[in-house]
């Protein structure tokens, strides 16, 4: 019985060291970097005034289906999908995105907050938080 | 008429036209939600568009029959005194206020107008933000502050609206003073207004005290003022609603608000109006994220400031935001095509910022000098 204990013990520990340890930080690094490949191989310069490189970077699967709709059909209504509002607006090529300045967030995306940790993330952003941390962070801005 | 700009699609609207307006150049729009299953433009655009001619002479408007084709000539900026607009209720009046402040300081004379309509609405920022947020703001660009006036005479909740606001702005007389604004400081202390109107006076203390529970974890300077409409002042339907705004050490005025959703807006599923409690929470977490961010400016108003550096004197303009947001990318790419400014956006790694460096356009309240 004490082996089996063991081998549970054993079994635990790995899979501890493998969720906190180098096992998964590699792989969150491979994610990283295949991210940053694919998706932004661009700056933030080409994301806001190269839209062209934009779409061609990410495929376009909705354009060539509408395309061989209008083939097959001519009377056909082009299909638009019941698209969540706060995904329109933020879409940066939908022609007809909703005109609002404000990003909404739900209640969900918001539930972080009730984290000790997140909340301990913006301590020093307040000014009862520590000074000297602040003026590193606007020293690094000159 | 001449062709000028070609556009399409119903995206940034407001921005488009007002870009349009200030530097003279006819807009042509076309494909405005024509994949849609109501095509053309809706009814507050058509608002917009007539709030544009009762501020400038000699304006052309066309329209084609289904309205998803629009022709923009602008006119000259009249400004002017007494005007009064009914913005519908479709959408809120915060709509209609961010260009009407920037149309309002290049014009001829000073602009003064009612605007009639909703006054807090979740897809707009309601007229406390501007209140209490925009219009600060104008000051680092070296507009007097005193001339700039927002009052509200009546609250107006959807879906029946009835709220009234009065708005004053002066035109700049020698430009405006380019910024460099790129130290965000601390957050020394938290106002706010929690409004209520035509519901029980406790909806208001309800959310002042969920928002400070969340608040007074980080701070014991948060104030928020209670406001409670009745009878006259009330508007035609019942809400409440909270804005939030920290102050920085430098200056700066992050805010963020939440709203009761009206009733019906949401369609056959009836839910619930939210619980006081729930929006003074969901505001105040709002707040930290806009905090977290770490810009001189929250989200709500990147294109603002982005438009405003635009619109400087030739000189160099420095200015630091947190994530930017789809709109304010769309305003980015506007700005260019009108103004011919590019921006230098280069992110900062040890704030997680976005730093955007241009040099303004030199532009120059050409109407004033007319006159």
């Amino acid at each position: 019985r004490e082996d089996v204990e063991r081998i549970v013990e054993i079994n635990e520990s790995l899979a501890e060291y493998d969720a906190s340890g180098l096992g998964n930080a590699t792989k969150w690094k491979e994610d990283l970097l295949a991210f940053a490949n694919t998706k932004r191989g661009m700056t933030l310069m080409q994301l806001v005034y190269d839209p062209l490189q934009a779409r061609s970077n990410h495929s376009d699967p909705d354009h060539s289906k509408g395309d061989s709709d209008s083939e097959e059909e001519l009377f056909k209504l082009k299909k638009r999908e019941a698209q969540d509002p706060k995904e329109n607006q933020r879409d940066l090529e939908d022609l007809d995105a909703e005109d609002t300045v404000k990003l909404e967030m739900t209640a969900d995306e918001l539930q972080v907050w009730d984290n000790r940790e997140v909340k301990e993330s913006i301590r020093n952003r307040f000014v009862t938080g520590d000074w000297s941390s602040a003026s590193l962070r606007s020293e690094a801005n000159h | 008429m001449a062709v000028g700009v070609h556009l399409r699609g119903a995206q940034q609207f407001r921005h488009r036209l007002v870009l349009s307006t200030l530097t003279g150049s006819p807009v042509r729009i076309t494909e405005i939600r024509t994949d849609d299953a109501a095509p053309g433009l809706r009814d507050y655009e058509a608002s917009f568009l007539r709030l544009l001619e009762k501020i400038s002479n000699g304006s052309v408007v066309e329209i084609n029959e289904t309205g998803t084709k629009l022709r923009y000539k602008p006119g000259l900026l009249a400004g002017g005194r007494g005007l009064v607009h009914n913005c519908g209720t479709s959408r809120s009046i915060g709509y209609f206020l961010e260009p009407l402040i920037i149309l309002g300081l290049f014009g001829k004379s000073p602009l003064s107008i009612t605007l009639q309509g909703i006054t807090n609405d979740s897809k707009d920022p309601s007229v406390d933000t501007f209140r209490i947020t925009t219009l600060p703001m104008l000051k680092h660009f070296g507009i007097s502050i005193e001339d700039v006036e927002l009052k509200i005479t009546t609250r107006g909740a959807p879906p029946e609206a009835g709220g009234e606001v009065h708005l004053k702005v002066p035109i700049v007389q020698n430009g405006l003073t380019a910024v460099s604004w790129i130290d965000e400081g601390m957050v020394k202390r938290i106002r706010g207004v929690a409004y209520s109107t035509r519901v029980s006076p406790q909806m208001s203390n309800r959310m002042v005290d969920s928002a400070r529970g969340v608040l007074n974890h980080f701070l014991p300077d948060v104030y928020i003022f209670t406001d409670h409409y009745s009878g006259q002042g009330s508007g035609n339907s019942p809400g409440y609603g909270i804005t939030l705004v920290a102050e920085t050490t430098t200056g700066c005025l992050i805010s963020a608000e939440a709203v009761t959703y009206d009733v019906k807006q949401v369609g056959s599923e009836k839910q619930s109006p939210l619980l006081p409690e729930d929006l003074g929470t969901h505001a105040s977490r709002l707040l930290l994220e806009e905090i977290k961010q770490g810009g001189v400016v929250d989200s709500t108003h990147q294109g603002l400031l982005f438009l405003l550096c635009a619109l400087c004197p030739e000189d160099v303009c420095k200015v630091r935001v947190g994530k930017l947001t789809p709109s304010a990318i769309r305003v980015l790419r506007l700005i260019k095509e009108f103004l011919n400014v590019q921006f230098s956006i280069k992110p900062d790694p040890a704030t997680e910022t976005v730093i955007l460096v241009c040099v303004g356009s030199g532009y120059r309240n050409l109407t004033r000098k007319i006159s």
